[in-house]
Formats: structure tokens, C-alpha cells, sequence
């Protein structure tokens, strides 16, 4: 098609491309039949009226129009293949992007359709595929760029297979490159020849070439910084062995960049690996000559601490870091088992750094780093030092407005729970740290940054008997605090964050809400924070918020993705090739994000529960859009974590440590399992409904729904067994929402809708067999009533004469969401029974038997009688009308459990501690005057929570 | 102690403690790659040898003839590494690879409301070149300062001198 052919169909398109940009696609599909009706042979606006139907969630229209259109030997123009290409991303059919370019370049090997292909196969990371296009590429058009895409393939391949990669792949991409160098030079104002020699060398070990590369002024046109690369070829001398001249080399610029980590960790690694490669032995010469490596590398760490200016820090910590790869170290050279003569004494130079960095907020992380080298003792001293030191620091006059005190309190106190000081205390003296700590943060003229950190401390003994006791009123008194520094402090993060954190456990979604668009939380934010609101708002039945959420989230991974492929092309073009690779394992580490899955699985579950109304569209939903088509299904074995569990900072004993990994090992397999089960539950409720489905194969459909029903059965089973009843959420103060995965396997529910599925799995084979299904197949109404009346059982058990803890709202408005999401589950099973035995019921009588054409009026309604009759006695008729009782049993339960919520409401237990502050003297007043206002802010949202519930119920029972 | 190296796309997946601050924006994949690709040396990060992320630099090279300049597009440290010069030594370092780059100034643009940032771009030399009417819209709409600071190219410092109007957004490059 010429430019100016495109142009006119540009013109004829924009009203179509419009309509979709501003998301307006009804309109889109009549600008595409308008356009059709003049010009119906315009083979764009058919695709683009697929894309339209795409994003209408009309998967199987679109794919009539797009399977018609996208054949063998078809030549489309440009503006045509890009709308395929948008239907086949939208619709989550990559690989069809590659079939659709392979067959361009059948009828037009067109530059453009090369390089989209080649962009195709990089996306799938098919790069042997993109390897030859992009030799095609380079033999047709002849540029060297295409000769570059294609040793950047091998080396891709190179990584994906590493032996096949050194022994055949890298030399072989090497060999290509320099032969390209050699025939047409390095290309001006490009850094693709240089970024893919190194990455090969690189690829290959050859430190030693790594380094002679980096060292050569030619790689001054490398895309890095100069001090990059001076520390790059530092590496590579380390990584060939070569500790000499790397601590050489860094030697020579340490003293210009005294706070340069990396050379310090060179020059420490570099002293002790020359040291460990001298033979060990008893002889004098090897102790002498490691004394002396050891000796040099004390002086240079004092000469520099003295030249450079106070504020550095760099000196300090590489005494520090000196003691502990040297206590790390395999090597023990006789005489140099003490190194205080060295270094000094760990203790003091501790204390001496406490003095020097006090103020700074750092100064405790950086002496976490180095606690784990005190002994019992040493860690004594150093308390014992500490708080000598804090004496004298309270002692001081303080000028208004300096808060080094308060950053000395801060660093005292942190040090103190680290070292494990402060399990010591009674709860008594941790009562009176936290007053004064309020007294602290509520300061006049306290500055938001510290105010921040002493709340998060504060906070922390409340968690631990929250997390250990189940104190719930220090649990509220927590929350009182964070409140009390959120609202009126704009800058803190930290405190926002914990509250989002103790929210979620709460079901407060109206506040959750509210600080997350406070912490402006965007983009790739979603996926590495989105476990501190996820599944909140599924679990508190607010289910419309739940799909909207989870909407968007899948709407950001997919303009993320987009965002990267995009990225990727873009460095390709460049001959940035350094950038490929990790784009890629970001590309990766989005797709495979539990998180993502996690979304999307919710996303397709409620939707297809409580808003799609056509059963057709809720049986494609509920499949899931990738099986059909060929792609592939959820590998829930290679899903990965992105979630940042560092931005709540904490002060606990290395044991805390452990505690925090076995959370995050046990929430991200809980994540995938509810995940998992969600999913598992949707396929085999999508079979059950592809069985009655016109367009499917019935063999196969009858297959995949004994599959799907065995895969969800078996998956149930196992959790079950995997989380028993008696599981809580974690409580550490770090973790995600919690999921309640026990609470909803032990409740009943995923089993009664696994009952109705497999009676959808024998009523089909009865109905096949000619059949008709007996009503005992669904088990009979009072058993249904009866397993419901125990689903909906939520009010919250009371022992005589007391008053219903605090919180204790909390626990039915889980039970109730889930009690509904079972409820809706087995409507959909009961919908599609039904609709079963219609489409496969045979004999059903239409005509009366004996009688033959009815003769008058009186013949007639003898007839009709008699069919009546027979329909009457008909099973499947009575199996009818047996699933429909059911419906109303099922209508029921939805009004009994509203009759729940208006009864517990009405309760006049509170839902927060009747004690506030107790014992915290004048702060005391400081968490009473938030209470009258958290407390309605918790109600609020416990009623929303309740009245979105009703509002299905009506809407969908 | 800190490392300065390269920003790579894995940073993305923990910089919550540097992009949590209020005035940070956290942008699409598609905003930090580009500058990870055509401006790599531009792009560093500051890390702690604890492996968190303290501070980032992100900026840029662009303009013509005399107005051939280094751009600081983002410049934030986390709330925790604050105090320690981190902001002035990544500037000084987006100014020496400019100066490298041969540019004749560098420029930034902040919000009006961000008065610590503004004073620290003053104590290192900058001075508010223009005032940019509207630039930061969404959420907090807001003026902006252009602030720059002359490299050794420009000795007698003709890019620092102030317009005596603001500009709207529109027609800023």
C-alpha cells in the first residue's frame, strides 16, 4: 500500500481509533459498521472492530472476525497488522503476534515486518527464531545493526543454555563480532560494538580480558560512568584472582573517595583472599607476611579516617567490616587471632562511632551490620558504654530546635532492643518507655522525620503483645498512636504504612483506602507493596472495590509489560545491548509476580460471582481466556515474590530475623494456594458451563470437566491438610494482609460447591446414557438447608455474662464474605445444571403415549392432560424443579445472613477496648482525644462492610 | 559509606523507601528505562552496604549551542540517609559528568513549596533562573523553579542570570 493509500485509510480510521482511545467502544464497533457499510471491504476496521469486542469482553466474537481474517497467504497493510497485533496483546495471545508476522514475511518480507517479527520472537524469547531474522534482516537490508541483533541473540541463547553457551554459542558470537569489527570498524557515536564485546567476555569469565577491555581508552565509550568502570575493573582483577593490583588500584583512590563502599570492600576482600592463597602454615614467613598485609591495611584505614572530613563515615565502618571478614574467614593465622592491636577494641571504636554519628539517622543501621560480632559481653559494655554516654548527652543543654538529643534517645533505645537488653525489662519499665516516647513525638516543634521514627518505635513493643499475648487493647492503643502522627504529620511514611498494615487485619477498607491514595502508591509500587492491602477488600465482601482493585492492578502489569517490550525494542535500535538483558528479567519477574497472578485469579473470581449476568459470558470468564487458545496455564511452581517487606523498618534481635523469612516463605505458598484454589474452583465451574457451550468439542468438554472437578478436589484436600483450623494470620508487624485461608477451607463452603460439581460431572454422564438424574444426585433441600444454616453461622460466640471482645465484628464479616462467595458459587453450579439437562434431557414426552393427532376439543384435552401427567412423572422435569428449590434455599440463606448483620448491629458490645492509655500518666490524653473519632471511623467502615454485603445479596439472590 | 553505581531495572522492585517520600513521583517502567538506556551515566543510585537503596540521581544531557546543559530530571534521598550530604555529592557528580560532557551549565526544576530542596540548591551554587507557571499538575498542582548553576564553559556565568518574568509550562522545552 502506497503512503498515500495509508494516509486515506488513516483518515477513514481516526473516528474508530478515537472511540477506542477514550475507552468509548460500543461507539467504536458502529464507527467500525459505518465504515464497513461504505467500504466493507477495509479489512482494518474488521480487526478494529474485534479489538472493540476484545475490550467489551466478547472474546468469542472477536476471535470469528480475527480467525476469518488472519490466514495463511493474506497481505495486510501496516495499520492492519498493528490492529491484530493490539487484539492478540489485549486479548493475552502473544504467540499469535508471531504467527501473524511469520505469515506477513511469506507475502511481504518487508523490513518493518522483520523487525516486528524479530520484536515478537524477543518477547517470547524465542532467540534462536529472532537470531535468523535477524541474519535475514542484515543479508536483505545490509545494515550492521541487524548483524548485532543477531550476536546479541546468541548471546541470549548463551544464557538460557550456559554450557552449550561456553563451549559453542559465546565463542561463536565473539568470533562474529570481531570479524564485523575488523570489515566495517567500531561505529561512530555507538557503543553497541564495545557493550557487546564486554557482555561476551563477561559471558565467558575471561576476567582478565574483562579487565584489560575496561582499562583501554577505547572503553571510555562505554555507557558508564568513569568511576563505574575504574570499580569495574576492580572486580575483574578480584574475580581473576589478581588481589594485588586490585587492592593496588583501589589503594590509589580510596583517599579522593573515602566513603566509596566498594573500594573499601575491594581492599578488604583483596587483603584477606592474599592472605588465604599464601600457604597456611606454621612458618614465620607466612605469619610474618600476613602480619604485614594486616598491619598495612590498619594504617590506611587510620590515614584516611584522619585525612578526611569528620562526616565521612567510610573509615569507621571498614574497621568494622575488616573484623568480620577476617572473623568469617577460613584462614587462621597464628598470632592474628586478636586483631584489637590492630583495630582496636570493637567495643570502644563502637562507642566512638556512636559519639561521632549520633545525630545522623543512619548511625543505627550502620551498626546493626557489625552486632552480630559482639560476644555476650562485649555487647554488655557496650550498653553499659552507651548509657554512660546517654548521661552525659541528657546532661547538655539543648538549644531550641536541635534534636540531637532525641536522635540520642532514639539511638540508645534501638540499640537496646537489638542487643536484646529490652526483653529483659518489665512490662512496667516498657510502659514507661512508651509514655515517655509519647511525650516525645507529641513535642512542640518536633520535626516529621523524627517524630516518624520514634512512633515506629514507639509501636513496637505494643505489636509484640499484640503478636505474642493478643493484647488487643495495646493493639488499639497502637492504632490511636499511628493515627494520632498520620493525620497531623504530611511527610512520614512509616506510619501510614503500619496503620494500612494493622487496618488490613481489621477489614477497615474505607481508611485503607484513604492512606493508600495518601502514600500516592503507583505503578510498579502496586506489585512490590500491593500485599499490605490484598485480599482486604475481598475479605470484608466489599466486592465491586475488590474487582476495581483488582482491575487495576492487571492494567498496570500490562502497561508495565507493554512499557518494557517497548524498552527492549527501543535498546535494539540503539545497540544498547548492556540494558537487554536485565530488562528482560524484570520483563520476567513482572509476569511470573504472584502478586499479578494472585490479581488476576481474584479478578476473573468475583467477577464471574457477583457481576456477570449471562451465563455464556460467565462460563468464559470463569475458564479464563488463556486455555482455549493454546497459551499457556498458570505454572504456579515458578511464580515469584517482588514484595518489599523492608519499608517497615524494625529493632529486634536476630531472631527476628528467622521469624521474618519463615513469614514470608509461609504467606507467599498461603498467596498461591488461596490463589491456586480460586483458580482451580473457576476452571471446574467454567467446565460444568462449556459442556452446554455450542462451540465446544463435547468429548473434550466432558474431559476437562472431570479434570478440572479431580484438579479442584485435590487441591482442596490438600489445603485442608496444609492449614489446618487452628492457624491464625501471621501477627509479625512486617506481614501482608492476611489471607484466611485456613478459615475458609475449614468453613464448609469450598466443599459444598465441590458437592455440586461433582454431581455435574454424574448428571452428565446420566443424561448422556439417555438417562434422566434422580433428585437424591443433588442430595435433597433440608440437607442443603442444613450445611447453609452452618455456613452462615457468624455471630461471634459469647460467654455468659461477658462482654464480646474487642474486634469482635471482625470475624463474621470474613465468614459472611466468604458464606456469600459460597452461596454464589453454587447458584453458578445449580445455573449451569440446569441448563445441562435442558440442552442434553431426551424422551421428555411431548405427546400423550396411545394417542395419535387428537380428534375435537374433548380428545384434545385428553391429551394434554395425559402429557401433563407424563410430564409430571418425568425425572428430569422433577430434577427441575428440584435444582430451582434449591435457588430459593439458597435465597434464603442470603436473607438469614442479612438478618445476621442486622442483629449483631444492633449489639451493643463495643468494638474497641473500653481502657485506653492506662497507666501513661498525661499521655494518656493524647490517645483518649483520638479514640471518639477512630472509633466512628472503625464502625463506618465495619457498616460499609455489612450494607455492601446486603446490596449483593438483594442484587444477586 | 555508600556505593555509587549504575541504576539497574531491579532497583525498581525496592526504591518504596526512597519513592514513599512525598515529594517523589513514582513514574511507569517506561520513564526510568529511558533513562537507564540513553542516559546510563546519569542514572546513579546510592546503596548502603546493607543493600538498601539510600538516594537516586536521574538525569540528562539535551539542548543546542550555548544551551548545551546537564538536567537533574529527579534527585531524592530516603528519609533514613538524610544528613549525610548524600543530595550535594550526587549533584556534584551529575555536574562533573556534565563538565565532562562539555555542557555549559546545569539545570533543575523544583516545586516553589519545596523550600529545604531550594536552599540546598543554593548552598551548592544554583540560583532560580525562572519561575515556570503550572508545571507539576495532578494531584498537588504547582509553579516550579528552573534553577541552574554555570559549568567552567560558561566563566562568566550568562546562563544564570534571571529572567525578570515567570513562563507558563507551554512554553517551556
Amino acid at each position: 500500500m502506497s503512503k498515500a493509500e495509508l494516509a486515506v485509510l488513516e483518515r477513514r480510521l481516526r473516528p474508530i481509533y478515537d472511540s477506542l482511545d477514550s475507552h468509548n467502544y460500543k461507539k467504536a464497533l458502529t464507527e467500525c459498521d459505518k465504515v464497513l457499510k461504505k467500504h466493507p471491504a477495509t479489512v482494518a476496521a474488521k480487526v478494529l472492530k474485534a479489538l472493540g469486542l476484545i475490550r467489551l469482553d466478547r472474546l468469542a466474537e472477536a476471535m470469528d472476525i480475527l480467525d476469518v481474517l488472519d490466514v495463511k497467504g493474506a497481505r495486510h497493510d501496516e495499520l492492519t497488522l498493528q490492529a491484530f497485533v493490539h487484539c492478540y496483546r489485549d486479548s493475552n495471545q502473544h504467540k499469535r503476534v508471531i504467527y501473524l508476522y511469520e505469515r506477513a514475511i511469506e507475502v511481504d518480507p518487508s523490513e518493518q515486518n522483520m523487525t516486528q517479527l524479530f520484536m515478537a520472537y524477543s518477547r517470547e524469547k524465542m532467540y534462536k527464531e529472532q537470531q535468523k531474522i535477524a541474519m535475514r534482516l542484515f543479508k536483505d537490508v545490509g545494515s550492521t545493526t541487524y548483524y548485532y541483533w543477531s550476536v546479541m541473540s546468541l548471546f541470549l541463547q548463551a544464557r538460557e543454555d550456559k554450557e552449550l553457551g561456553k563451549k559453542m554459542l559465546l565463542p561463536l558470537a565473539e568470533k562474529m563480532c570481531k570479524t564485523q569489527i575488523e570489515k566495517t570498524n567500531y561505529t561512530e557515536g555507538s557503543s553497541a560494538e564495545l557493550e557487546l564485546e564486554l557482555l561476551i567476555l563477561d559471558g565467558q569469565e575471561k576476567w582478565k580480558e574483562c579487565a584489560e577491555f575496561v582499562d583501554k581508552p577505547r572503553a571510555i565509550g562505554l555507557p558508564v560512568a568513569p568511576h563505574n568502570l575504574v570499580e569495574k575493573g576492580m572486580e575483574y582483577y578480584m574475580k581473576d584472582g589478581q588481589y594485588n593490583l586490585a587492592y593496588e588500584l583501589a589503594v590509589g583512590v580510596v583517599e579522593t573517595m573515602p566513603d566509596n563502599w566498594n573500594l573499601w570492600r575491594i581492599l578488604v576482600a583483596s587483603t584477606i583472599r592474599i592472605i588465604e592463597k599464601m600457604a597456611p602454615s606454621q612458618n614465620k614467613e607466612y605469619q610474618e607476611g600476613a602480619l604485614l598485609l594486616v598491619e598495612k591495611l590498619s594504617e590506611l584505614i587510620e590515614k584516611v579516617q584522619q585525612k578526611s572530613e569528620f562526616k565521612i563515615r567510610g573509615p569507621y565502618l571498614a574497621s568494622f567490616l575488616t573484623l568480620k571478614v577476617f572473623g568469617e574467614s577460613a584462614a587462621k593465622v597464628p598470632g592474628l587471632e586478636d586483631l584489637t592491636p590492630h583495630f582496636g577494641d570493637i567495643v570502644e571504636r563502637m562507642l566512638v562511632y556512636v559519639r561521632n554519628f549520633y545525630k545522623k539517622p543512619i548511625c543505627f543501621t550502620d551498626l546493626h551490620m557489625y552486632f552480630g560480632e559482639l560476644n555476650e559481653e562485649q555487647k554488655q559494655q557496650f550498653l553499659k558504654g552507651l548509657t554512660s554516654w546517654m548521661n552525659d548527652i541528657s546532661s547538655e543543654e539543648q538549644v531550641e530546635g536541635d534534636e540531637s538529643k532525641v536522635w540520642a534517645i532514639l539511638l540508645t533505645e534501638r540499640c537496646r532492643r537489638a542487643l536484646g537488653d529490652y526483653e529483659k525489662k518489665t512490662s512496667e519499665d516498657h510502659r514507661s518507655l512508651f509514655q515517655q516516647f509519647i511525650a516525645q513525638i507529641a513535642a512542640k516543634g518536633r520535626s516529621e522525620h523524627a517524630q516518624g521514627v520514634l512512633c515506629n518505635f514507639a509501636i513496637s513493643h505494643l505489636w509484640d503483645a499484640y503478636r505474642k499475648e493478643n493484647d488487643l487493647e495495646k493493639f488499639y492503643e497502637m492504632i490511636l498512636l499511628l493515627e494520632f502522627v498520620a493525620t497531623s504529620n504530611k511527610t512520614d511514611p512509616l506510619c501510614k504504612l503500619a496503620l494500612v498494615r494493622a487496618y488490613s487485619s481489621l477489614c477497615i477498607t474505607g481508611r485503607i483506602t484513604a492512606l493508600w491514595k495518601v502514600l500516592d502508591i503507583k505503578s510498579v509500587q502496586n506489585d512490590t507493596l500491593g500485599y499490605l492491602t490484598f485480599p482486604v477488600y475481598e475479605t470484608s465482601g466489599r466486592f465491586n472495590l475488590a474487582i476495581i482493585n483488582c482491575s487495576q492492578l492487571s492494567i498496570m502489569y500490562d502497561q508495565s509489560e507493554k512499557e518494557i517490550q517497548d524498552s527492549i525494542a527501543q535498546a535494539y535500535r540503539q545497540g544498547k545491548f548492556t540494558a537487554i538483558p536485565p530488562m528482560t528479567a524484570a520483563s520476567l519477574k513482572l509476569r511470573l509476580s504472584v502478586q499479578k497472578t494472585a490479581a488476576e485469579v481474584m479478578n476473573r473470581y468475583l467477577s464471574s460471582l457477583f457481576v456477570l449476568e449471562d451465563l455464556d459470558q460467565t462460563t468464559v470468564t470463569l475458564w479464563g481466556d488463556d486455555d482455549p487458545i493454546g497459551e499457556t496455564r498458570i505454572d504456579w511452581s515458578k511464580l515469584v515474590d517482588n514484595r518489599d517487606f523492608s519499608v517497615l523498618p524494625y529493632t529486634e534481635t536476630p531472631e527476628y530475623e528467622k521469624l521474618l523469612d519463615d513469614m514470608k516463605k509461609r504467606t507467599f505458598q498461603e498467596l498461591i494456594d488461596i490463589s491456586e484454589l480460586r483458580s482451580t474452583m473457576c476452571r471446574a465451574l467454567g467446565a460444568v458451563g462449556r459442556v452446554t457451550m455450542d462451540n465446544m468439542d463435547p468429548r473434550l468438554a466432558r474431559v476437562q470437566l472431570k479434570m478440572t472437578v479431580i484438579e479442584f478436589k485435590k487441591h482442596l484436600e490438600y489445603c485442608c491438610k496444609e492449614y489446618p483450623s487452628f492457624l491464625i494470620p501471621s501477627k509479625l508487624a512486617q506481614s501482608p494482609a492476611p489471607q484466611h485461608l485456613s478459615q475458609w477451607v475449614h468453613s464448609g463452603g469450598p466443599q459444598m460447591v465441590l458437592e455440586y460439581l461433582e454431581a455435574a460431572v454424574k448428571l452428565v454422564e446420566i443424561l448422556d446414557s439417555g438417562e434422566h438424574p434422580d433428585v437424591e444426585l443433588v442430595g435433597t433441600r433440608t440437607e442443603m438447608a442444613k450445611k447453609l444454616i452452618k455456613l452462615i453461622e457468624i455471630q461471634p460466640k459469647r460467654n455468659e455474662n461477658e462482654p464480646l471482645p474487642p474486634f469482635w465484628i471482625v470475624d463474621p464479616i470474613i465468614k459472611s464474605s466468604r458464606a456469600l462467595q459460597t452461596i454464589a458459587a453454587i447458584q453458578i453450579v445449580l445455573q449451569f445444571i440446569e441448563k445441562l439437562v435442558m440442552k442434553l434431557v431426551k424422551n421428555v414426552p411431548t405427546t400423550a403415549p396411545g394417542f395419535g393427532k387428537p380428534k375435537g376439543k374433548k380428545e384434545k384435552k385428553v391429551a394434554e392432560e395425559a402429557v401433563a401427567k407424563a410430564l409430571e412423572e418425568c425425572k428430569a422435569v422433577i430434577f427441575l424443579e428440584h435444582i430451582r428449590s434449591k435457588h430459593v434455599e439458597l435465597r434464603y440463606a442470603g436473607n438469614f445472613l442479612h438478618t445476621h448483620f442486622r442483629q449483631m448491629m444492633a449489639y451493643e458490645d463495643k468494638n474497641v477496648p473500653e481502657k485506653v492509655g492506662e497507666g501513661l500518666g498525661k499521655a494518656q490524653v493524647v490517645l483518649q482525644e483520638m479514640a471518639p473519632t477512630i472509633e466512628s471511623r472503625l464502625q463506618v467502615s465495619f457498616l460499609n462492610a455489612f450494607e455492601d454485603m446486603h446490596t449483593t445479596i438483594k442484587s444477586r439472590f | 559509606m555508600t556505593t555509587l553505581r549504575p541504576f539497574d531495572v531491579d532497583d525498581m522492585f525496592k526504591f518504596n523507601n526512597v519513592n514513599l517520600d512525598i515529594n517523589t513521583e513514582t513514574y511507569g517502567f517506561q520513564f526510568y528505562l529511558h533513562y537507564m538506556i540513553n542516559f546510563p551515566e546519569y542514572y546513579q543510585v546510592a546503596e548502603h552496604p546493607n543493600g538498601q537503596i539510600m538516594a537516586y540521581v536521574m538525569g540528562k544531557i539535551e539542548g543546542r549551542d550555548t544551551n548545551w546543559h546537564g538536567h537533574v530530571t529527579a534527585l531524592s534521598v530516603a528519609a533514613d540517609y538524610r544528613r549525610l550530604g548524600l543530595a550535594a555529592y550526587m549533584m556534584e557528580y551529575l555536574e562533573k559528568t556534565s563538565e565532562a560532557r562539555n555542557a555549559y551549565f546545569v539545570d533543575l526544576f523544583v516545586r516553589v513549596s519545596n523550600t529545604v530542596a531550594i536552599e540546598l540548591y543554593k548552598k551548592l551554587g544554583y540560583v532560580v533562573y525562572r519561575q515556570i507557571l503550572g508545571y507539576y499538575t495532578g494531584e498537588r498542582d504547582e509553579d516550579a523553579y528552573d534553577m541552574r548553576k554555570s559549568l567552567s564553559r560558561d566563566p562568566e556565568k550568562k546562563a544564570m542570570v534571571p529572567l525578570s518574568h515567570p513562563v507558563h509550562s507551554r512554553d517551556v522545552d
